[in-house]
């Protein structure tokens, strides 16, 4: 019963970080149809701004989390508004904003690292109170992510399907054509997309890095995991990517209790290479394979 | 007779510098339905795309309520009343039927009168109704051609530019969309429509148009295409 509840308690923490690090990833790939790969630096971002609001601005620890909400989602419209913008209307959109997002990481990287210094800092905050279920004692901590995840994935779902800005993204998404013409402005919505990408990821950078450190590449390994979980969910497919996060993060944390810490990671790469030959579109893909 | 609210001057239009449409010229009156007629590729739905600005023409000006469109973005086309319902319905099929219904209604001010409009939407397609809640890759043919129109009705624009309607549907169902398109003549909407037939569309038209290798090679009304067999046999087949 203790490692059943400890297995659980860190299975669903490391679901629900996996579950944020892979909404705005899913979104922007959803609605555009491209891979951001400088994801991961609105991650690192976000976790180094709620830092730096704290230790270097003096805020009180409460507002370090919306510090880096709003610094993330700046850097989400910045990314638009000076790559995005002039690709979208290309034809080989998919591919170029691959190349030049990994070129934005690779330069966010280095600036985090001219300004901060690979040391690993803490975040300024950090519950260790808790308490006992069935003998094993749960932190706060975890309690406070896993709510934190799940709120923020209800609130990214009501707003994709109750609100205008939501109808309009998911439309654009399904046909882009159809879309603008019903007057949506698609550049607009792309840049609504990249703005929601940057809240989400400052959310799971900032939690990530409460349980962890704060690194200049603290981003590249979420992001490889929201690759894996976008991947068997179906590119694209919110609601898919969230199951698939929170049975991805169970997953390894039985084989990291049952066969050992290291082998976590292997057996998720086993993982998505099994739902990839059973279905290629992905475990709850259901459309087709748009190029190949 | 009065300006026309849709008017195409000396329109020169195709892709990657090839032109599909030459020297096209015509007008859609206030009120009226303009229907264009011819075989399959010869620039009809080109037409419709230059008018609602998913191309931009390459020479020659579109004027509407009396203004050049220019080199205006698709969304304030829409915006200025020019509602595009494209062939194949281009339906959001993963969306309900209702929020399909409720994209139409986008923009500002279609957005405030968006129950209004489906009030009026409903009362003309009860279908759609029914199937609110349904995700529209589940309605039938005509059940999405009937939500391709309904959702461009709820965009209170001025002008309808209906692309093929008639395409890839049972005859009943045919039947059914003429007949919807025979009530939004009657309640006074604005329609420029594009048909490869002329066998359904003639009777409602007010003009004809016959577009062939990208050019006018006939205009007149339903009663001059009965005069002349030789049209009607060539391109129509009829």
């Amino acid at each position: 019963m203790e490692t059943f509840v400890q297995i659980l308690v860190s299975g669903l923490t490391l679901g629900a970080m996996y579950a944020a690090s892979t909404i705005g990833l899913s979104l922007v790939w959803g609605a555009m149809g491209v891979l951001n790969m400088a994801h991961g630096a609105l991650l690192t971002i976000g976790g180094y701004a709620s830092y730096s609001a704290v230790i270097h601005l003096g805020l009180p620890w409460y507002l370090g989390l919306p510090a880096a909400i709003i610094v993330s989602f700046i850097v989400g419209l910045l990314i638009y508004h000076i790559i995005f913008r002039f690709m979208y209307r290309h034809p080989a959109f998919e591919t170029n904003v691959i190349i030049a997002t990994v070129g934005l990481a690779i330069f966010l990287e280095q600036v985090t690292l001219l300004i901060y210094g690979a040391y690993p800092f803490l975040q300024p905050f950090s519950i260790e109170e808790g308490f006992f279920v069935s003998g094993v004692f749960i932190r706060f901590q975890n309690v406070v992510i896993l709510v934190l995840a799940v709120v923020t994935m209800l609130l990214v779902a009501a707003l994709l399907s109750r609100t205008r800005m939501g109808r309009a993204i998911r439309a654009t998404a399904l046909n882009r054509e159809a879309a603008q013409l019903m007057g949506v402005n698609v550049g607009r919505v792309f840049a609504q997309v990249m703005g929601i990408a940057g809240v989400v990821a400052a959310i799971s950078g900032v939690m990530l890095s409460s349980i962890t450190t704060l690194a200049p590449t603290m981003g590249y390994d979420p992001m490889l995991k929201a690759f894996i979980i976008c991947v068997i969910a179906g590119l694209g497919n919110v609601p898919g990517a969230l199951i698939a996060a929170f049975v991805l993060g169970l997953f390894e944390s039985v084989v990291q209790f049952a066969v050992g810490v290291r082998f976590g990671f292997p057996a998720l790469l086993l993982l998505v290479i099994i739902a990839l030959i059973w279905r290629p579109y992905g475990v709850f893909g259901r459309r087709q394979v748009r190029r190949v | 007779m009065s300006e026309p609210l849709l008017e195409v001057d000396s329109l020169d239009a195709g892709y990657h510098g090839q032109r599909v449409l030459r020297d096209i010229s015509f007008g859609v009156p206030d009120g009226g339905l303009i229907t264009i007629i011819g075989p399959n590729g010869h620039g009809k739905t080109t037409l419709l795309r230059a008018v609602s600005g998913l191309i931009h023409p390459m020479a020659g000006e579109i004027r509407f309520d009396g203004k050049a469109l220019g080199r205006a973005r698709v969304d304030q086309i829409v915006a200025r009343g020019i509602v595009h319902i494209p062939q194949g319905d281009m339906i959001f099929s993963e969306m309900t039927v209702r929020d399909n219904l409720l994209m139409g209604a986008y923009l500002p001010v279609p957005f405030r009168q968006a129950d209004a409009n489906l009030k009026e939407v409903y009362a003309l397609l009860p279908r759609l109704e029914e199937r609110e809640s349904q995700v529209a890759s589940t309605l039938s043919g005509g059940e999405r051609r009937m939500l391709a129109i309904g959702r461009g009705m709820m965009t209170g624009g001025r002008i309808l530019l209906i692309d093929e309607p008639s395409l890839g549907l049972a005859p009943i169902a045919i039947d059914t969309i003429y007949g919807l398109i025979q009530k939004l003549k009657e309640a006074g909407r604005t329609i420029l429509l594009v048909e490869e037939n002329a066998s359904r569309v003639a009777d409602l038209a007010d003009r004809i148009y016959l577009l062939d290798h990208g050019e006018f090679v006939w205009q007149g009304t339903a009663s001059e295409l009965d005069l002349h067999e030789e049209i009607v046999e060539t391109y129509l087949g009829a």
